[in-house]
């Protein structure tokens, strides 16, 4: 960018901001209200845990994913695909070419494709060797690959008639009608490695529900496949996890209940990357997700540890607990930006 | 009572001293008739009479002097009480400064009187003799007559006539059609007459005596000056009014209908009246631009200049020949330059002369207007020009003030700024949104200083510096998208320190020199992900000179050169470019870095010729040579425009008569790449300037006095365009192999402003694609608009009150649609989903229609003028649809809703 064309960029970056303030304030509009991201009603991946969640070359890196579907009566397929490593640009959708071989093959066992909640993935030796050096001496090596996964209420089989570029799985119901975003989700999970690298994951601390600690379902590798049992509530008895729709005077909803989430700080690094880069000390990004199949939250994400003010020890978020009695299901993850998540599950008893 | 001594001023020319006098030279065709010795160009003068001898013919080349400051003797006395006159004739020598050297009785009085002549000759001030331009020295017959308070009764005696011609002050030969004269007769009988299309008039029937001649004309300047008439006289003048600088009456965009004509190809005449005036744009003459045709509508609230098809970045924009990074404030709620400061705006949608590159769009060149400092009663020039003013306004989104006034002889000031408030009332609002913590809203601010010295009527020295500053800064609690976390920091700021010296040597050559210094800072911030920090100080140099070489041709050579010492420090991932997929969520994007320190050069050279062969033809051939050190990137850039006149008056006729022009031009331009794009961190060294070749033919046909309908067609060729591909190391690398076309057509259809309306109807078609390299296709231009209309009128309704309306219709921008089987992929790591894209820009947001409506109130006192306007954007409120959105995995999609009825309210005192 020359002085005589920084215009470009000046401007881009005033017509963002300018469009982020007047959207905050409502004075531009979206049309119809979505239902949140938080809202579990239909197949779900929330989470990919890498361990380790930054690799060195030639090591394994084991893949396990939080998923869900709330229809029990729908058996769920996953798979796997890898086999793309440094594509140009580091961008995955470069990958997305590289697929059709791979599915062709469908034999997991081969290193490049996988079924189930798990997948191992090795990183090739010269990951970082192969690279063309950065023209920045002072940018840390690295070398980064994409694995693939699609999970699927129905039977995953070859897109037909899909282009180069496009995903090479379709998901299909029992009468072979191909089925979209509820019940087939895609997506994608970056392998990174460095010569040095080891990233500490981010750990989860207690949560509460309205001032009680509730205990939890499962924490990590613990919840996936759903094979977790899960204990009884009894709300008789006094157990934390119940909530009551208390409603204030004139109001149809329940009263919101703060869920506080704490966090072992001493699990959020420093980011030795962006430090070097920066100049100055800069934490990991660090930040949680928040899901529910029923009742409502007051949003789906909150930040943990920002780069440069650093971590906090917990965060808030409001449930709102359902009209209707029943159990209520919520997932939260916990993510840094350098590969790192981890994530719980528990009930709340209305 | 005592009236003013008369005055004769002599053609001297005979009594010259400088030796140059001796020298016979060719010189230019004679003119039009002039006044003996340029009376309509001393105005201050207080009365002439004729000399007893006709004056001697002027040697060709030659310039009398003429008396700028006259000064009044001491009447005797005793002459006095006795009703006594008398007349002193004087030999006034002149310097070359305009000075009076020597005074030198040639027939006395008697002593009382010659010593008062003597003394007061010793303080006049004149305009010094010229020969082929360069100042003189030179001696003068001068008599001076002194009259007693008794009015002295013109004896009966044949009337003289006044002949001559209006004309544009500073603009040879270009006369002002249906300028109004008023002559006041020594008796008090007043007689009117009117100027013809050619600027001539006849006054008949004077009587002998001094004659008080006011001209007027709209867009200009009201002159009043003395002429003394003997007994019957018969004289001919020129009187050249200046283009006025008032507000209301100055000309601001392209080439005024008096003005020479242009030699690019789009002739396009806009005042202030209309473009401050336009609805929906709050007064902002720069934002009301863009209800031009030519200009698409950008995004919402983007604040982008899209010309023609073109790219933002691709446009240019200047102020007075110096580059300014950009042109409104953030988001484009008001522009940098306030309307009050703004002399005029040339817009060159494409096809602009030589003496602009670097740009292969159009170019916006804004000119600062010369300090306010006419004098004026009940908002009427009073004709005077040592008044101070003072401006203040404020409205919803800020506050401004201007102040300008004379400093001392020649000199004049003015100083301006302006400060939104946005950040009062947007903090509290944003905070209570719960989203998002405000540690500082956004916040702008502009400022102006302006000195100029303006020793005569075609020289200027003008001193000035402006700036913009714009920054906001956010912490977000509740990210918008995993990996946006921290804060957002956004700074743009410049400041430019300009000298501008504008001179005429001589009557057909002028120089224009420019010279900036200036800083530029942006910083562009978001948490670990994004890190701009760019710092520039340009330096930049311009050099014109134009010469008329003859009546049938003007030469035309300039220097543009730039050098700008650049600090960046970036860190940021690799940039989308337009047409991608998505990259991801930032989570994922890899941050490089780059700390550079360069200097960039940028010299540039140009010529242009203007060949008139006949009045009905203009053909302005042109060459432009660019070098950019930083690519070692040389470029040619001939180009070519033409303009010939079908039927009604000639090219040089400013009569608005029926008239029908054709014009056509074409020309090559060349734009060096962005940094980023030729840097070796993030881009590819040795990529070289993109090119255009644009083409342009169309017609101009004025109907009457106030109707014009202009057409225009164009197609522009872009090649070499930079585009990325993968290269032999699994990266990317750009290159220069993407190509694009742009065709189109414009309409302009307008009722140019009268004393009661003003309004025009605009229509433009646009096809812009581009195809990205040799294994892709064409696909629609992310800019590209295929219909625009906009039609707008205001009226006045007297007493102060006016009401216009815009309404647009225009076609919805292209966006790239999410693929119909996957429309999107679940990125884990950021725990974002990221759309796939489909065909790019393959499909369109629907119609855009919106109509805003504007009503003004002003209370013209005597010294000041209160008013007040409500502007109402939207007033249907219909919520365009700006953007598509998508729920969170974008399997459902709706779209992003427009402003909704947004009434402004503002109040500006003027004094």
């Amino acid at each position: 960018m020359d002085a005589t064309r920084k215009g470009a960029t000046a401007r881009a970056a005033l017509a963002l901001t300018g469009a982020l303030a007047l959207t905050s304030v409502g004075l531009l509009g979206c049309g119809e209200e979505f239902a949140p991201a938080s809202e579990v009603s239909s197949l779900r991946v929330f989470a990919v845990s890498k361990d380790p969640s930054l690799a060195r070359p030639g090591e394994e890196v084991a893949l396990r994913m939080l998923w869900h579907e709330p229809r029990a009566d729908r058996p769920t397929q996953i798979v796997w695909l890898a086999d793309c490593w440094n594509p140009p640009g580091d961008l995955f959708a470069a990958c997305l070419s590289s697929l059709d071989p791979a599915l062709e093959q469908l034999q997991p066992g081969d290193g490049r494709v996988g079924l189930g909640s798990t997948f191992r993935v090795t990183v090739p030796e010269d990951v970082i060797s192969s690279r063309a050096a950065s023209a920045d001496a002072d940018a840390t090596a690295y070398g980064i690959g994409f694995v693939f996964f699609a999970a699927c209420a129905g039977t995953l089989g070859p897109a037909e008639g899909a282009a180069r570029e496009e995903f090479p799985i379709a998901c299909y119901d029992a009468a072979g009608g191909a089925l979209g975003a509820e019940d087939f989700v895609v997506g994608y999970v970056a392998v990174e490695a460095t010569e040095e690298g080891r990233n500490v994951v981010p750990a989860l601390g207690t949560f509460s529900i309205d001032g009680r600690i509730i205990p939890l379902d499962c924490v990590g590798d613990a919840c996936v496949d759903d094979t977790v049992v899960e204990d009884p509530i009894d709300c008789a008895a006094g157990d934390p996890r119940c909530v009551a729709c208390r409603r204030g005077e004139g109001e149809e909803e329940c009263e919101a209940l703060p869920l506080v989430s704490r966090i072992d700080v001493a699990s959020i690094e420093l980011d030795p990357e962006s430090s070097a880069l920066q100049g100055e000390d800069r934490w990991e990004q660090t930040w949680m997700r928040f899901y529910a199949d029923d009742g409502e939250l007051s949003g789906d994400i909150r930040i943990v540890s920002d780069a440069q003010s650093g971590p906090r020890d917990e965060v808030t978020i409001d449930f709102i607990p359902p009209e209707r009695s029943g159990e209520v299901r919520l997932w939260v993850t916990l993510h840094d930006n350098r590969g790192g998540a981890t994530w719980a599950r528990f009930r709340l008893s209305r | 009572m005592m009236r003013a001594p008369t005055l004769v001023l002599l053609a001297a020319a005979a009594t010259c001293l400088a030796p140059a006098s001796a020298r016979a030279q060719p010189g230019p065709p004679p003119g039009p008739p002039t006044a003996a010795p340029s009376a309509p160009a001393s105005p201050a003068a207080p009365a002439e009479e004729p000399a007893e001898a006709p004056p001697p013919p002027t040697p060709v080349g030659l310039e009398a002097p003429v008396l700028e400051t006259f000064v009044e003797a001491r009447y005797p006395e005793a002459a006095a009480k006795a009703g006594i006159g008398a007349e002193v004739a004087l030999e006034i020598e002149i310097g070359i400064d305009g000075a009076v050297t020597n005074v030198r009785v040639t027939q006395g009085a008697s002593a009382e009187f010659d010593e008062a002549a003597v003394a007061a000759a010793r303080a006049f001030r004149f305009r010094p003799a010229r020969r082929d331009g360069v100042p003189v020295p030179a001696r003068i017959p001068y008599r001076y007559r002194f009259t007693p308070a008794a009015p002295v009764v013109a004896p009966v005696e044949a009337p003289s006539t006044l002949t001559g011609v209006v004309q544009i002050r500073g603009v040879e030969r270009f006369p002002i059609g249906g300028a109004k004269l008023r002559a006041q007769l020594p008796d008090g009988t007043i007689v009117e007459t009117v100027a013809d299309d050619g600027g001539l008039f006849v006054l008949p029937g004077l009587p002998r005596g001094t004659i008080r001649i006011s001209i007027a004309a709209k867009g200009f300047e009201a002159v009043t000056l003395d002429e003394t008439f003997a007994e019957s006289e018969s004289r001919e003048v020129v009187y050249r009014l200046p283009v006025s600088r008032a507000l209301d009456e100055v000309l601001v965009l392209g080439d005024r209908p008096d003005d020479p004509p242009v030699r690019e190809v789009t002739r396009r005449t806009v005042t202030a009246t209309e473009l401050s005036r336009i609805p929906g744009t709050g007064g902002d003459a720069l934002k009301a631009l863009t209800s031009l045709p030519g200009f698409a509508r950008p995004p919402a609230i983007a604040g982008l200049l899209i010309v023609r098809g073109a790219a933002p970045e691709e446009t240019g924009v200047f102020v007075d020949g110096t580059n300014v990074p950009i042109v409104y404030h953030f988001g484009g709620l008001s522009s940098v330059v306030p309307t009050e400061l703004l002399d005029r705006i040339d817009f060159y949608p494409s096809n602009f002369g030589v003496r602009f590159g670097r740009y292969t769009g159009g170019i916006v060149d804004v000119g600062l207007k010369s300090p306010d400092t006419e004098c004026r009663e009940y908002g009427k020039p009073t004709g005077e020009k040592d008044c101070f003013h003072a401006l203040g306004q404020v409205d919803l989104i800020d506050v401004r003030a201007l102040v300008s006034g004379p400093l001392g002889d020649d000199w004049s000031f003015a100083l301006g700024g302006r400060r939104s408030w946005v950040d009062l009332w947007l903090a509290p609002v944003l905070e209570g949104a719960g989203t998002t913590s405000v540690t500082a809203a956004p916040v702008y601010y502009d400022y102006q200083a302006l000195v100029e010295h303006r020793p005569n009527d075609t020289d200027r020295l003008s001193l000035r510096v402006f700036g913009s500053d714009d920054r906001t800064r956010l912490v977000f609690d509740e990210p918008p998208q995993a990996g946006l976390g921290g804060e957002l920091g956004l700074s743009t700021r410049f400041v430019r320190a300009q000298a501008l010296y504008e001179t005429h040597p001589h009557e057909d050559v002028e120089l224009r020199a420019m010279l900036a210094v200036g800083y530029t800072g942006n910083a562009f911030s978001l948490g670990n992900n994004l890190d701009f920090d760019f710092q520039f100080v340009p330096v930049e140099w311009r050099t014109e000179g134009s010469w008329e070489v003859a009546e049938e041709l003007t030469l035309r050579v300039g220097l543009d050169w730039q050098v700008i010492p650049t600090w960046i420090e970036a860190l940021a991932p690799d940039p989308l470019r337009p047409g991608e997929q998505d990259p991801g969520t930032l989570v994922n994007a890899r941050t490089q870095r780059q700390e550079t320190e360069l200097t960039q050069h940028r010299p540039a050279s140009w010529f242009e010729a203007e060949v008139r062969p006949h009045p009905r033809v203009l053909v302005a051939p042109g060459l432009r040579l660019d070098y950019a050190r930083q690519t070692r990137d040389m470029t040619f850039d001939p180009r070519i425009h033409a303009r010939f006149a079908l039927a009604g008056p000639d090219l040089l006729s400013s009569a608005r008569t029926p008239q029908t022009v054709l014009k056509a031009g074409v020309g090559i331009f060349h734009q060096t790449p962005e940094l980023q794009e030729s840097d070796a961190i993030f881009g590819t060294p040795g990529v070289g300037s993109e090119q255009a070749v644009h083409t342009t033919l169309g017609l101009d046909q004025r109907l009457s006095r106030n109707i014009t309908v202009s057409l225009d067609g164009y197609w522009k060729h872009l090649s070499e365009l930079i585009s990325r591909t993968p290269d032999s190391r699994g990266s990317f690398a750009y290159e220069n192999e993407g190509t694009g076309r742009v065709v189109g057509g414009e309409l302009l259809a307008r009722y140019e402003p009268d004393d009661l309306f003003f309004g025009w109807v605009a229509y433009s078609i646009t096809q812009s694609v581009r195809d990205d390299g040799p294994d892709t296709d064409d696909r629609p231009f992310e800019y590209d608009q295929t219909h625009n209309l906009t039609a707008l009128a205001s009226f006045k309704l007297g007493n102060g009150w006016e009401v216009g309306g815009r309404f647009r219709l225009l076609s919805g921008s292209p966006y790239t649609p999410v693929g119909d089987r996957v429309p999107a992929i679940y990125a884990a790591d950021g725990t974002e989903y990221v759309p796939l894209s489909g065909e790019p820009y393959s499909e369109r947001l629907p119609l855009f229609h919106q109509l805003d409506l504007r009503v003004d109130k002003k209370w013209q006192f005597q010294s000041w003028a209160l008013s007040t306007y409500l502007d109402i954007q939207n007033v249907y409120n219909r919520q365009a649809r700006e953007a598509v959105s998508y729920n969170f995995d974008f399997s459902r999609q709706d779209y992003q809703l427009g402003l909704p009825i947004l009434p402004s309210l503002g109040v500006r005192g003027e004094l």
